[in-house]
């Protein structure tokens, strides 16, 4: 039996108070379970809530923010750093340079200084980005600084991870460079993954399972596994049937929920 | 491409040399130098660039400015050390207690609005024609320009770096080290040649007021003899302090915040 790690049960949210008459109810009854070592993927219209979903599960919500009703479970062990976060902006800290930016959570976790910089330097290496090390982020393109900002959640091998949309600001070419990356660290690791996206396609060709969520206030309208052998040539995979009949079947959905 | 924009550099500040030397060349012609009998300039109030340098030559020869100046630096020094030190802290205890920020704002806005040089008088009168009332003006400066700039950046700290940070399992004081710090103090570093600018205006101001050193008292006291070679050197004295502190400032500037991308050309 494979252990749950992400549990929503009945799980509604609302931004704002009652009393200014501003809420905005954004999650309607949402059951989700996410279990270990899967890749979801979480597709949906944009400002559906999809990003309130990781909050949640990042422990994030905070009363202040509005209501919140059902049941959240998240499973992970007493370290403290058992969840990763990816957001769309790559929120490197601007003063630190790319390889004291991936240091930065071991540096947290107590790690000493040897070993985390011959660890941030495999974790560069992996993704290409030797002989960078030691610009700052403004020297870095979207893509190099969106790579740093992944590995820099994996190399303190969190539990969990959650990513927000890591690719929606990249061009079309360094955004399958990246897929294939992403799609590569997974089916190496085999880690716990949710991803959000609005781009079904990329949901498809990354995951283990999809999940469509509707508008505001979302709920889950479909959940698929996609079972498409890992590892996976994001190129190559476009272009056959097996995705094209996945694809297929869940764009119609897709587009109904658009509407 | 190298030696194109070196060559460049070389006729830029060949160029530059050549307006500054024109203009003197003309201040000279015009105040009866050259041998000229014309006065466009009467040299009793304009001097002349040759009589300003022969004094300002034997003046520091005769070391008839180092007791002045090094009591000009200290004041404004000291005004600018305890201005950034106190806007830092202030700015902190402000930007964390909203209640403290609500109890003192319009004081605090008075008071920045409040023409600084307006209260080297009151100063002069409480403190003392000594350093302490030239070092507190100096500092009611400075204390402004950081206070409000390390406010500005701890308020603007990024949120998504905070979030980051936290998931990341920093604690409070983690947080505060690795994000809010930074980010206030390229706030304070980025206002530091202003800071330092007005540190001396403080410190001039304040002797011009009233005062028994300083090279603004110095200047004042050449005034009251029609001694205008005097005023014109220490005014050339003071162009140079300016210039040697902002161009520490301006290294010190590009030091600590080179992590920031370089500022657009206009």
């Amino acid at each position: 039996m494979v252990q749950s790690k992400i549990r929503l049960e009945h799980v509604s949210a609302s931004y704002g108070n009652v009393e200014d008459q501003n809420v905005v109810q954004v999650l309607r009854d949402v059951n989700l379970d996410v279990r270990e070592g899967e890749f979801v993927s979480i597709v949906g219209p944009s400002g559906c809530g999809k990003s309130t979903v990781l909050n949640l599960a990042a422990g994030l919500w905070s009363p202040s923010d509005g209501d919140l009703s059902g049941s959240i479970n998240v499973h992970h062990s007493e370290r403290k750093q058992t969840i990763g976060y990816v957001l769309q902006k790559d929120a490197l800290f601007p003063w630190r340079t790319l390889i004291k930016n991936v240091e930065y959570p071991l540096e947290i976790a107590g790690m000493p200084r040897r070993q985390r910089e011959e660890l941030a330097r495999e974790w560069i290496n992996r993704v290409g980005l030797s002989g960078f090390e030691e610009r700052y982020p403004y020297q870095l393109s979207g893509g190099m600084r969106q790579r740093a900002n992944i590995i820099r959640v994996l190399a303190y091998d969190p539990e969990i991870v959650l990513m927000d949309e890591p690719l929606g600001a990249l061009d079309a070419h360094t955004r399958m460079v990246l897929q294939q990356q992403i799609s590569d660290l997974w089916s190496a690791s085999r880690k716990t993954v949710v991803f959000v996206t609005h781009d079904l396609e990329e949901a498809i060709l990354l995951s283990t399972r999809v999940i469509l969520m509707t508008k505001r206030p979302a709920t889950v309208s479909a959940s698929r596994a996609i079972d498409l052998p890992y590892p996976r040539s994001i190129m190559n995979l476009k272009l056959t049937p097996e995705f094209r009949s996945v694809y297929e079947n869940l764009w119609n959905e897709f587009c109904g929920l658009l509407q | 491409m190298k030696r194109r924009t070196s060559l460049n550099r070389i006729a830029t500040f060949v160029a530059q040399a050549a307006v500054i030397g024109v203009l003197l060349v003309v201040w000279e012609a015009m105040a009866g130098g050259f041998g000229l009998e014309f006065k466009t300039l009467d040299p009793v109030f304009f001097s002349r660039p040759s009589l300003v340098a022969s004094d300002l030559y034997s003046g520091l020869l005769k070391g008839e400015f180092t007791r002045d100046f090094l009591f000009t630096i200290q004041t404004s020094m000291w005004g600018l050390v305890l201005g950034i030190i106190s806007g830092i802290m202030i700015g902190f205890l402000f930007a964390y207690l909203p209640w403290l920020n609500r109890l003192f704002e319009p004081l605090m806005v008075a008071f920045n609005s409040l023409p600084r040089p307006a209260l080297a008088p009151v100063l002069v009168l409480i403190l003392g024609l000594g350093m302490a009332s030239k070092i507190v003006l100096s500092w009611s400066i400075v204390f402004f320009i950081v206070f409000y700039n390390t406010y500005a950046g701890i308020l603007s700290v990024d949120p998504d770096l905070l979030k980051v940070a936290k998931i990341m399992g920093s604690n409070r004081f983690q947080i505060f080290r690795h994000v809010i710090m930074p980010s206030v103090f390229s706030w304070v570093f980025a206002a530091l040649r202003v800071s330092v600018a007005f540190a001396l205006v403080g410190a001039v101001v304040g002797e011009f007021v009233g005062s028994t050193q300083g090279l603004g008292y110095q200047m004042e006291a050449a005034r009251g003899v029609l001694n205008s070679n005097r005023v014109y050197s220490i005014l050339l004295i003071l162009m140079m302090i300016g210039v040697v502190l902002t161009e520490i400032s301006k290294a010190i500037e590009r030091r600590l915040l080179r992590w920031r991308p370089p500022a657009p050309g206009i």
